[in-house]
């Protein structure tokens, strides 16, 4: 309260309010040119088509991608395994996905092959060779690390994976977990999920993050693949 | 007088010459419904079952019977505050009525106009009134109505004693007597104006010898003898209705009651005495007496029928009143405007077709003419409007197609002769009622807000008064304090009339057609600064501008700025300069100021997202403050700057031209306003005439005036000849700019002498003959026979 109070309140006039709200940008990084630093439309034009700042030469660069997933097919699908007693969850599916997108990508960007981490309460589990066995492997041994216990958090990984307990949600901007280079987080909804893939493109080219996404959205979209 | 005198020998001698029985024993039934009517109404009043307060008619039952018995129901009556018996005897429901003092759905103005706002179209009653002597001018046009619809209906107006000494009494009577109206002036004088004696407040109480000042004949009467009022009024209603004019009848009565309901019946102003001597000459009793009696033609119990058989009508009435339901409150706001509030004409879409270059003042005379032309039932009332062509030449030749009878020339009585318009305006006869020049209007804005504007409300939607109040408006070269006026948020701010404020010949030819066309009464405010101003009007009789409809003059981009009227040719002068300069202006012309076309404005914000509203009239109140909180209301999000406004500055129109200059906004105070808006602040005016607050404009150095001269002519020709006596056109009347030269009667090398006719220029008003200036020899013609000069213009040359 008593920053706020300390701190003048931003003059703007309506319409450069409506321009700011509608790009995203909060008057803080606004210079305002009218009386008395009032921010105006000006200001806001001029923001919106000011020159990049120079990417710097070293150190993380937050970056992000998302998408929306139809989810109808797979979770028909999983209600099926479960009418017929052989249960999976979408987070057994999900890690496998992962597992099997990061083996898509062209070998160039060194991600095939590398282990998830899958994001717990408390702590990660770190999961390698997933394309390795199938499904059902898959869930016997993740179900055996929550049943363990422990926190994998420092062990290597090239994403961190978290399911949102929530649909009808987008997730616009996450934290990189310490370590992670990668960070997928989706909410899944009855009919479909909005994915967020954030990375640090100091460390993972665009490139590679656009090509794991895609593969991603694709096995979840046809998951008959994903059994095999 | 001489009537007067005979109505006294009738009174005499009437018991010989009685009417049917079926006539007179009416006028019983009537006086007694009247009565009875009023004693259940104040027994509902007193026990709160009617909102506001009443005025009853208890005493005066003689007046409005023996009156109304003479009348049909194509026939009007205008009344008065204690209207109540009129209403009944003029044939209004009793039930509906009732229902109407209770405020009910079921009251013949559905609870809308209540006891002193009664109005009945089926029946002839124009209402009620509220004001006093407001409805003796609409009886005068009501009549004048009748004639121009070539019937022989008559407007009769009720009043009391008090509006005897009321203008509109004076007004009404002399315009009424001048044209031979078909209109009948009944004055119920019951001694006491409110509560102040007559005598006190005239040192002539003999009301009906008023008569005399205007030519017509005045007759007083017993107005507790029925009979009497009825011979009385046999007499003046055979003159209306026979084109003879109109005739004065005093009616000598008393109310038995308080004024008003709760009001003491005795008071300060009168005894008990007094009140029992006139209740010893009750009208119903003094007529059931003369019945059985004199006349021998009812027994005691005849009336005792008829008496207790109204016993079951006023009952019947009060049962009908208290079961009426309440009005729906969603219903509040119908019945201001016609709805839809345009004529279909006006809704036409109209491709754009050819045009042609026209004054103003003879494309508004064509719209007139056209209208009038296609419908006879339009009159048009002015000062000097008839054969002289109206002060600006604005009714020129209008006069000479459609004759006195139409284009009556009135009195200097802007109440008197507007009240007619109100009144001939609501019985089918649409009027024009001309002020000259718009600061006259407030000698008649009683007739204007208080009458014409609420009359479709007050009567539930069932009349209105579709007239055209039109007056020469705005500033034009030191017209001064009382000839310059631009009011129109003031009528704006009344619910009820339209307003429109017109920028050139084309959209003021247009919404003058529409006007006459349309539902209401229109507010025309015709810029005379632009009376000398040309421009492309559409040809062909089918053009009209709808109200509500405002128009982009210029388009841009940069800022908005709203204008009407003289403001609007102001604000393209600014736009044009700043153009230079790398401002895109866009200019919204409103055109009506009511209806107000706020999307256009809106529109237009949202492309430029800054507003300047520049305007002729004041700013308090105004049109500034009420379009920027359109806009706060409206289009918020839309403003990158607060909105501005400039109005003429907060003073009486000056004479001096340099003092009027600082006062009136031009292009120079419009493009500061501009700049000012584009970087971020309001011109802030100081018409609040506080303390503290420093206007802007007081405090900036003076701009440089553009280019742009207000007057439209072009200036004079310099000199041709240094060593010549230059003859120029004369400057002449206020609106006129320019003239053509018909005529040389020299030639070059002729001798003149000092004087001498030399030249004829004619003006949209008159031929002016251009007098040698000095004696000499004509020695050069620089404008030829044909050629355009505006005022103070160099025609030719003398050598001395």
């Amino acid at each position: 309260m008593a920053a706020t109070a300390l701190q003048p309140r931003r003059a703007a006039s309506p319409y450069a309010r409506r321009l700011a709200r509608e790009r995203g940008l909060t008057l803080e990084v606004l210079t305002g040119s009218g009386p008395n630093g009032r921010i105006v439309a000006a200001d806001v034009a001029a923001y919106t088509a000011r020159p990049l700042a120079p990417v710097a030469a070293s150190g993380p660069q937050a970056s992000a991608l998302g998408t929306t997933i139809q989810l109808a097919t797979l979770l028909q699908l999983l209600a099926g395994f479960a009418d017929a007693d052989t249960p999976f969850t979408l987070e057994d599916v999900v890690l496998r996905a992962a597992g099997c997108a990061l083996d898509d990508v062209p070998e160039s960007h060194s991600l095939a092959g590398a282990p998830v981490a899958l994001e717990q309460q408390v702590g990660q589990l770190v999961f390698a060779d997933i394309r390795g066995g199938s499904l059902g492997p898959l869930r016997a041994r993740r179900l055996a690390a929550v049943e363990a216990g422990g926190d994998q958090s420092e062990e290597p990984a090239a994403l961190s994976l978290k399911l949102l307990a929530a649909s009808d949600i987008r997730p616009v901007v996450m934290p990189l977990k310490p370590g992670r280079n990668m960070r997928l987080v989706l909410a899944a909804g009855p009919a479909a999920g909005e994915c967020l893939l954030s990375f640090d493109a100091a460390a993972v080219s665009e490139d590679a993050a656009t090509e794991f996404l895609t593969r991603f959205k694709a096995y979840l979209e046809l998951p008959l693949r994903l059994l095999a | 007088m001489a009537i007067s005198a005979m109505r006294k020998g009738a009174q005499q001698t009437g018991a010989g010459n009685l009417p049917d029985k079926q006539v007179l024993m009416g006028l019983f039934e009537q006086m007694v419904l009247l009565r009875k009517f009023e004693s259940v109404a104040q027994v509902a009043c007193r026990k709160g079952e009617t909102p506001g307060f009443l005025h009853l008619y208890i005493g005066q039952e003689a007046t409005g019977v023996g009156v109304c018995a003479h009348l049909r129901r194509s026939d009007w009556v205008t009344s008065t505050h204690r209207g109540h018996g009129h209403a009944l005897a003029k044939g209004a429901d009793p039930r509906r009525v009732m229902a109407e003092l209770f405020g009910k759905a079921d009251g013949i103005c559905g609870g809308r106009g209540g006891t002193m706002h009664l109005y009945d179209r089926s029946v002839g009653l124009f209402g009620t009134n509220g004001i006093v002597g407001a409805g003796i001018g609409h009886a005068v046009g009501i009549g004048m109505s009748a004639r121009a619809q070539g019937r022989d209906d008559i407007g009769v107006a009720f009043f009391g004693d008090g509006a005897a000494n009321h203008g509109a009494f004076h007004e009404g009577l002399n315009f009424a007597a001048v044209n031979h109206a078909p209109a009948i002036f009944v004055c119920e004088n019951n001694l006491y104006a409110t509560a102040t004696p007559l005598k006190s407040i005239t040192l002539n109480p003999e009301i009906a010898t008023k008569a005399d000042s205007y030519g017509m004949p005045g007759v007083a009467v017993d107005g507790n003898d029925v009979f009497a009022v009825w011979l009385a009024m046999q007499e003046a209603t055979e003159r209306a209705r026979s084109g003879k004019g109109p005739t004065l009848i005093e009616a000598k009565t008393y109310r038995t009651v308080g004024h008003h309901e709760g009001d003491p019946v005795i008071g300060t102003y009168r005894t008990q005495e007094e009140v029992d001597a006139w209740i010893k000459r009750d009208p119903i009793d003094m007529f059931r007496k003369r019945l059985v009696e004199d006349y021998g033609i009812a027994d005691a119990d005849d009336l005792a029928d008829i008496e207790s058989h109204i016993d079951k009508v006023v009952q019947e009435a009060l049962e009908f009143a208290r079961n009426s339901p309440e009005p729906d409150p969603a219903t509040v706001r119908r019945h201001v405007y016609a709805n839809p509030i345009n004529p279909p004409e006006a809704l036409k879409a109209r491709p754009a077709g050819e045009t042609r270059v026209q004054g103003w003042l003879e494309a508004v005379r064509d719209g007139i003419a056209e209208e009038m032309r296609a419908n006879s039932a339009i009159l048009y009332f002015g000062e000097g409007t008839g054969e002289r062509g109206g002060s600006f030449a604005h009714t020129k030749n209008l006069w000479h197609e459609f004759g006195a009878e139409r284009l009556v020339d009135t009195p200097i009585s802007e109440q008197g002769f507007t009240a007619a318009a109100v009144g001939a305006s609501a019985t089918g006869t649409r009027t024009v009622s001309d002020l000259m020049f718009a600061d006259f209007a407030f000698e008649t804005t009683g007739q204007i807000f208080l009458q014409a504007a609420k009359l479709r409300y007050m009567s539930n939607g069932e009349m209105s008064a579709p007239m055209v109040v039109r007056a020469g408006a705005g500033a034009l070269r030191s017209s001064g304090p009382h000839h310059s006026g631009m009011y129109h948020p003031l009528f704006a701010h009344m619910p009820g009339l339209i307003v429109c404020v017109p920028s050139n010949p084309a959209d003021a030819k247009g919404l003058m057609k529409t006007a006459l066309r349309g539902g209401d009464p229109v507010i025309m405010l015709e810029p005379k600064a632009l009376f000398a101003s040309k421009g492309p009007v559409p040809v062909g009789e089918d053009h009209y501008v709808p109200f509500g409809s405002a128009r982009i003059a210029r388009s841009g981009t940069d800022i908005t700025i709203v204008a009407a009227g003289q403001m609007v040719a102001r604000a393209l002068e600014a736009a044009d300069l700043l153009a230079a300069q790398g401002t895109d202006v866009e200019v919204v012309d409103l055109r009506t100021i009511m209806p107000l076309d706020v999307n256009t404005i809106v529109e237009s914000v949202k492309k430029t997202h800054r507003l300047l509203v520049v305007d002729e009239a004041w700013a308090m109140c105004g049109m500034g403050g009420e379009i920027a909180q359109t806009i706060n209301e409206l289009a918020y999000d839309e403003l990158d700057g607060p909105v501005g406004r400039l109005h003429t500055a907060p003073v009486s129109h000056p004479f001096a031209p340099v003092l009027e200059r600082a006062m009136l906004v031009d292009a120079a105070k419009i493009m500061d306003g501009v700049r000012n808006i584009i970087a971020g602040k309001a011109p802030v005016p100081d018409h609040w005439h506080t303390t503290g607050i420093v206007a802007e404009a007081a405090t900036a150095a003076p701009t440089p005036a553009p280019a742009a001269a207000p007057a439209p002519a072009a200036a004079p020709a310099p000199a041709a000849k240094s060593d010549d006596e230059p003859i120029n056109m004369p400057f002449g009347d206020l609106t006129v700019s320019e003239g053509t030269l018909v005529k040389w009667l020299k030639a070059v090398g002729d001798a003149v002498k000092e004087g001498d006719v030399v030249a004829e220029i004619e003006t949209d008003k008159a031929v002016v003959e251009i007098e040698a200036p000095a004696s000499g020899t004509l020695s050069a013609i620089d404008q030829p026979v044909g050629a355009v000069v505006p005022m103070g213009g160099r025609i030719g040359g003398i050598r001395k």
